[in-house]
Formats: C-alpha cells, sequence, structure tokens
C-alpha cells in the first residue's frame, strides 16, 4: 500500500519511536518530586527546547512559552477561545482556516482569499478599520491543510500589529516541511503538531509571547506554568521533541526531496491528456502538497479506485473527510461544485518515493481516462 | 552494624535479585507504568498502522478506525456503559473540566447549582471556583473524618435547583472508595445529574454507570498501566445528556470532542481496559496483600503512625500515613530509595499541608508528615519488605531527633503543653 496522506497524519519516524520506545514503559509524571518525576521533567523541557529551536527561538521563558496541549485543535481552541467568549474582543480569520479555527465562523469577521488563496489583505484592513473591539485577534494559517498554499504571513502580521490587533498563525501543516521562523514571521501565537511531521500523536503546542496573558481552556493542576492542566505527555512529547530535532537538522534535505517528487507528479500530470488543473500552482506552496482538480470526475470514485489499487489519498482534510459537505477553501478561492467535488490530494512524506508517485500518476490516468 | 541495617541490606539485595531497580516505585496514583502488553498493543500503530482515523478514503484510515472502535467497547465495558457513551479525550482533567464547563453552559439557564466534596481532585475545585464566578452556586461538602462523604448532609444539600452534583470514586490521596450507589441514588430523585470523577478506581474496583445511576464518568488512561495523554468521559445515553464541548473543529467524536484521535494512546487504552477488567480481582488481591503486610509491619513496630482515610471502604492500592513526631518532610527525604508521594502529584510541588488531609480534620503537623505509598500491578513483595523495613529504620532515626517525641517518652502529654509566645 502506498501512503500519500501525509497531510493527515504521517507515520513515525524511525528515530523518534526509537526514543520513545525507552520511555514508552517509564513511569512519567513530570509533577512528582521523586527522580523519575525529575526525570519525566527533564526530558520535558528538553523537548521544549527543540521545539523552541526548530522555531527559531532560544529563550523560551523570555520570549515565547510553549504550551503542550493534546492536539492542534487544542492549541487553536485555547487561543481563539480566549477572543470568542469576550465581548471586549473581535476575531478575524480567513476563509480557508482549519476546522478548529473555521468553526467558529459565526463568531468572527471572515476574510475573503483571492482566486490563488491568498488572503484579500484589503479586505482584512477594512474590516480592522472599522473595528471598535479592545482586543482583536487575526488568525491565518501558514499554510492550507488542503491546497499547501503559503500565505504572506510576515504581511499580514504586519497589518494586524498596525491595526493593535494580535496575530495567530495556525502553522500546524508547515512546520517540519518549511522553514518557519516564528520571531520573522512577527507571530503572536502559533499553533504546531507533531504527528504532522513524524512526531508522535496526542502532542502539540500552542506558542505564545511570553508577555501576553491568556485564560486556560483546561483548569485543574497547575501544569504548563498554569496554562494547560493535566498531566503531560510525556512520552509523546519527547517524541514531538526528537520530530523537531530530526527536521532542523534535515529540513532543506526533505524540502527538496518532496519537491522534486510533487514536481514530477504535476508535470506528469499537466504533459498528459488529461485535463487536470492543480490548485494554487502559481503561487507558494508546501513542497509536498498537490491537489488535483479533475472537473467532473468525482472524488469519492477516484477515492476508493485508488484504495482498491493499493494508494492511500484524500480529498481534502481529514476530520471532514468523512463529510459529505464540499471543502469550503475550494469554495472561498471560488472554484464551482463540479471542480471541488473532484478534488483530491496528494500530500508526500518523507519516506515516499520515485516509484510511489509513477505509481499514483499510472492508477490515476487509468481510472480518469 | 545494627540488626535493623543488616537485614536492611539483606532486603534490598532481595529486591535486587527478584530483578527490580532502584528507586522502588511507590507512586501508582500519580501515574502507572506501561503494561508491557498495552506497549505491543500500541506499538504498530505509531509505526505500521499509523493512518488518520478519520479520513475515511483508504484502508489505513479504516484500519485504524476499527482499532479505535474496539478500544471503545473495551473503555465501555468494564463500567457497563455502551461504546456509544464513550468520547475519548487527552485525560481525566481534560474530562473533568469538560462536564463541569459544558453542563453548565448547557443547562445553566435552567438550574445554578452544583454540589461538590472538598476532597475532589483539584481540577473539579478549580473549576468550580471557575463556575462561582459565572455566576453558579457551588457547595462544597466537607468529609467524615474516615474521608466518607456524609450521605445526609449531601442529601439535603441536593435541591430542585441543583444541576450537577460531582464526586470522586476513588480518592487520589486517601484512597478511600465513596458510596456511588447512594449519591447516584439520591441524584435521580432529585433531577440532578451525577457526575463522577473515576479516574482512581476505573479497573481497579467494580463500578457501574447502571447500578450507580452514574450521568458522566471522568477516566484517565496512565492510572491503569494504560498510556499517558489520552482518557475518556462517559456520557449517558439514557436518558440522554447534553453538554456544551469544549474543543470545537472537525466535529470528532460525535461532535463532543474535536481533534485527531490519537490512535495508538487509544488503542493502548483500550488494551488497558481489556486487562484491568480481566485482571482485577487478581490486582486486588495482590495490592491488599502488600496493603495488609506493610502496614502491620509497620504498626506492629511502631507507635503513632496513622493511617489516613478509612480503612476497609479504600483502594488498598493506597495507603498513606501520617508519621508523628517527625519534622516536616525529613521522612520523604530520608527514604531516597522509594519514589512516593506527599500528596497529589500536581501539588507536590507547593509546601501547603494537603487540603484532602485537612478536610479529614488531619493537622498541619500531622498533614506535613504524611506520605502516600501507591502500590500497584507491578509491585513485588520483596520491593513492599524493603519499603517498610525502610521505614521502620527512619521512624527511629528521625524521632531521636525530636524534642517532642523526648517528651511523650516522659509522659507529657503535649496537648497540655501550653508555648511561651514570642
Amino acid at each position: 500500500m502506498i501512503y500519500l496522506d501525509h497531510n493527515a497524519t504521517t507515520p513515525l519516524h524511525p528515530d523518534v519511536r526509537s526514543k520513545m520506545d525507552k520511555f514508552l514503559q517509564y513511569p512519567m509524571n513530570s509533577s512528582s518530586i521523586h527522580s523519575y518525576g525529575r526525570k519525566a521533567l527533564a526530558l520535558l523541557e528538553n523537548a521544549r527546547k527543540s521545539i523552541a529551536n526548530l522555531l527559531g527561538f532560544v529563550d523560551i521563558f523570555r520570549d515565547y512559552q510553549v504550551i503542550f496541549t493534546s492536539s492542534g485543535t487544542e492549541a487553536n481552541n485555547l487561543v481563539i477561545s480566549n477572543f470568542i467568549n469576550d465581548s471586549d474582543s473581535e476575531v478575524f480569520l480567513s476563509a480557508i482556516e482549519h476546522h478548529s479555527i473555521y468553526v467558529y465562523k459565526d463568531y468572527a469577521n471572515v476574510i475573503k482569499v483571492n482566486k490563488n488563496g491568498i488572503l484579500d489583505m484589503s479586505d482584512l484592513e477594512s474590516k480592522l478599520k472599522r473595528s471598535k473591539a479592545k482586543k482583536k485577534l487575526v488568525s491565518v494559517m501558514l499554510a492550507n491543510n488542503e491546497t499547501g498554499i503559503i500565505q504572506p504571513i510576515k504581511k499580514i502580521s504586519q497589518l494586524a500589529h498596525n491595526h493593535g490587533a494580535f496575530m495567530h498563525s495556525d502553522s500546524i501543516q508547515a512546520v517540519g516541511k518549511i522553514k518557519v521562523d516564528i520571531q520573522d514571521l512577527n507571530l503572536d501565537f502559533m499553533s504546531v503538531a507533531s504527528h504532522k511531521f513524524g512526531g508522535a500523536i496526542g502532542a502539540a503546542a500552542l506558542i505564545k509571547k511570553s508577555d501576553i496573558a491568556l485564560k486556560p481552556l483546561i483548569l485543574g493542576g497547575g501544569q504548563e506554568k498554569n496554562m494547560r492542566a493535566g498531566t503531560e505527555n510525556v512520552p509523546a512529547i519527547i517524541g514531538f521533541g526528537e520530530a523537531a530535532s530530526i527536521a532542523q537538522k534535515d529540513l532543506s534535505s526533505q524540502t527538496n526531496h518532496m519537491k522534486e517528487l510533487r514536481d514530477e507528479l504535476e508535470r506528469n500530470l499537466r504533459g498528459s491528456d488529461l485535463d487536470v488543473d492543480i490548485v494554487g500552482i502559481d503561487v507558494d506552496r508546501l513542497p509536498n502538497t498537490s491537489l488535483i482538480i479533475n472537473k467532473n470526475k468525482n472524488a469519492e470514485t477516484q477515492l476508493i479506485a485508488l484504495d482498491l489499487k493499493g494508494v492511500a489519498v484524500s480529498s481534502g482534510s481529514a476530520c471532514s473527510s468523512g463529510k459529505t459537505t464540499s471543502s469550503h477553501v475550494l469554495t472561498a478561492m471560488g472554484y464551482e461544485e463540479g471542480e471541488v467535488d473532484s478534488a483530491i490530494r496528494i500530500s508526500l512524506g518523507r519516506s515516499s518515493t520515485k516509484g510511489d508517485i509513477e505509481k499514483f500518476f499510472a492508477i490515476y490516468k487509468e481510472i480518469n481516462g | 552494624m545494627t540488626s535493623n541495617t543488616m537485614n536492611l541490606t539483606k532486603l534490598r539485595q532481595n529486591v535486587i535479585n527478584s530483578g527490580s531497580t532502584f528507586p522502588i516505585y511507590l507512586d501508582n496514583q500519580a501515574t502507572t507504568q506501561t503494561d508491557p502488553r498495552v506497549v505491543d498493543a500500541m506499538m504498530p500503530y505509531f509505526t505500521t498502522k499509523f493512518g488518520n482515523p478519520h479520513s475515511r478514503s483508504h484502508s489505513f484510515a479504516w484500519e485504524a478506525e476499527e482499532a479505535c472502535e474496539l478500544a471503545r467497547s473495551q473503555v465501555a465495558n468494564l463500567i457497563g456503559a455502551s461504546p456509544k457513551e464513550i468520547i475519548f479525550t487527552s485525560g481525566a482533567t481534560e474530562s473533568n473540566n469538560m462536564v463541569l464547563k459544558g453542563i453548565s453552559k448547557f443547562y445553566g439557564n435552567k438550574r445554578k447549582h452544583i454540589v461538590t466534596v472538598l476532597t475532589e481532585h483539584k481540577c473539579i475545585l478549580d473549576t468550580c471556583r471557575h463556575l462561582e464566578q459565572e455566576g453558579f452556586k457551588v457547595t462544597y461538602l466537607p468529609v467524615q473524618p474516615n474521608g466518607i462523604v456524609d450521605l445526609d448532609l449531601l442529601r439535603d444539600s441536593v435541591t430542585e435547583d441543583t444541576m450537577l452534583v460531582s464526586v470522586m470514586a476513588v480518592n487520589n490521596e486517601i484512597g478511600v472508595i465513596q458510596p456511588l450507589k447512594e449519591i447516584g441514588k439520591i441524584c435521580r430523585e432529585q433531577g440532578a445529574f451525577f457526575h463522577s470523577d473515576i479516574a482512581q478506581g476505573f479497573g481497579k474496583i467494580p463500578i457501574n454507570v447502571e447500578e450507580c445511576n452514574i450521568d458522566l464518568a471522568s477516566i484517565s488512561g496512565h492510572k491503569i498501566y494504560g498510556p499517558n495523554g489520552v482518557g475518556a468521559l462517559y456520557i449517558r445515553r439514557k436518558p440522554r445528556v447534553r453538554l456544551t464541548p469544549m474543543i470545537n473543529g472537525g466535529g470528532q467524536e460525535r461532535g463532543f470532542r474535536s481533534g485527531t484521535l490519537a490512535t495508538p494512546l487509544v488503542v493502548g487504552f483500550g488494551k488497558a481496559a481489556e486487562i484491568a477488567s480481566n485482571e482485577m480481582e487478581k490486582d486486588t488481591r495482590h495490592v491488599k496483600k502488600l496493603f495488609d503486610k506493610f502496614l502491620n509491619t509497620i504498626q506492629s513496630n511502631a507507635k503513632d503512625v496513622l493511617l489516613n482515610g478509612d480503612k476497609e471502604q479504600r483502594h488498598h492500592g493506597n495507603l498513606n500515613l501520617s508519621f508523628s513526631y517527625i519534622e516536616g518532610e525529613s521522612m520523604i527525604l530520608a527514604i531516597k530509595d522509594l519514589a512516593v508521594s506527599s500528596g497529589s502529584a500536581c501539588t507536590s510541588d507547593s509546601l501547603e499541608p494537603s487540603y484532602v488531609l485537612r478536610a479529614l480534620g488531619v493537622g498541619d503537623a500531622m498533614a506535613h508528615t504524611s506520605i502516600r505509598f501507591g502500590f500497584g500491578r507491578f509491585t513485588t513483595e520483596e520491593e513492599v519488605d524493603f519499603a517498610s523495613e525502610l521505614i521502620l529504620a527512619n521512624i527511629n532515626k528521625l524521632r531521636e531527633l525530636s524534642p517532642l517525641w523526648e517528651m511523650v517518652q516522659e509522659g507529657i502529654d503535649i496537648n497540655e503543653i501550653k508555648w511561651a509566645a514570642h
């Protein structure tokens, strides 16, 4: 079976696995004062540093704080809930956000994107100008999970800050695939998840600027500097930290590896006699993602055929792929129903090979020809 | 060499010979080591069967989804629930938060009163305080000196305005078991929802949600030899209990809790529940034997060592002792070979005496000298023999340093002493 759905989740990197292996059976509650607890705490703080390093900051307490959560969805909820449930606040989110942000659209200003999936800066600016809220939050994802399209976050942050708004970026799909520097992007908040780049599922983080106060979503034992109660998932966090260290070491070679394969696949698709459209091909995208539209060829039918022939791909975001509703991302970009419903997503990982994409291409041609 | 140290040396050797390592882990209420069978069950879902269970388009995903559904029934079976009533979360703290906030949001315009107990886990008490700020009225019930809630008091406190009663099954610090059946009955009569934080009881004592009329129950994976980072919330379907979700997004877990399910953790949790279900009697006999041996050895060889919490109505994996005439933390510092806790793990870095012991009426001095010994499936008799001998050796040593102990030996009743003010 060929796995081409790495934006949904990735297999555990072998080095992450061997690092976690040692600790999976070890009793680890980092709040305990005995040596088992202190060891767990040391491992936890070590992981925190690796994640900080990957994201371009060193001082994990002075500059930014890494708050471990159970999932990227929880990290997104943690930051958004601080601004949604507050009458003094207003939230501005893009029309292509992940469900864990987009679910709050009815309580927020939704900012348009253009045909290429890039945020409409003038729409954001006029909405920010009009706002009279004391506290404002702009939330725009760094790279989209369905299309891979990368937003000009640095410019968006600048605009947000010019209007006194805080800036959050759901960077879950980007981290580990492209270089992400939180200070360069000038973010106040960022969400990251481990299982999207070879780390363990069950560990994620909200990174927040240290001098900004947030209210926790989960109250209790005072863990994570009172920002997130509950015994930390130390083994998974160790895996998260290890995945971050690995990504930092070989990010550029991985980026090139995935991009070469992806570009070859897209060249083949466009050079064939199939009438395909690749979403976002003219703009900056993640090196591993290709969203292929083949108008009026139903995605579900394609996915079933691909699965029968041993290729695992998806029609979009994993959490919504069980639903029958169309992708709000493609709809926001102005695609028509027949196009939206035909889109399938190929997302490569570090273990993907030339053979994988060749096989995919052959099958794709066969079922759509 | 005294006979005591000779004995200790021999017992230490026994521990080593039996294959255990130091420090001896006696903190099974904070977390448990993952059962090797659980690790074996989890591993494939990290490496080869790693699909996202919410993808619907390929066999990786179906395989993961199937495994999660099996785990859901394994967890449900252990408490007599239906799999559809189990929502996976990141742990009991999240489940507890979800219940208190979610029920308050959903039903808060009808009823405004919550009843809980002073000895609940910190995350229950913290969330209740938060709800008080939002306009809810919370009754914090005291407990009897044995740590058990007074049912008459509880009955009087639950009124027509009571939305939720939250009482834990087994206390994390002292191990006592609350009378869930009776509490459930009172709640049903008044039409209040009954929530129980069963994190310390799940898999250790029989709990049946039907018999106890439990409407909501919080469960943790890493307290039952399962992995960290996974837990569950039981939500009754008949009659249906609703709540507003805390984490929104992709609508996983039937909309109650969004976020990708951590398949390997869920699988490990299910396996741990299955093992607990098969081996509960054996595990119970095992910890009871260790409990009796440890307590008898200490109490028959040293005076004034008190067990906190009821001796019978408890989970015997938990043994919380206060050592009279021993200065504050000196005992825990003297027994570095034992990994134990002086209170609930999440509060053990604070110097405040345990609020749970305080609620039992234990004085500050005695609370400061208390230690929780947590026995579990993997605790051996050799370890417990060494632990009790080590404790006894240190009781004698530390009491020799205590002026109070000297006075007691001389027959002075120290409660009668009028201390001069400084």
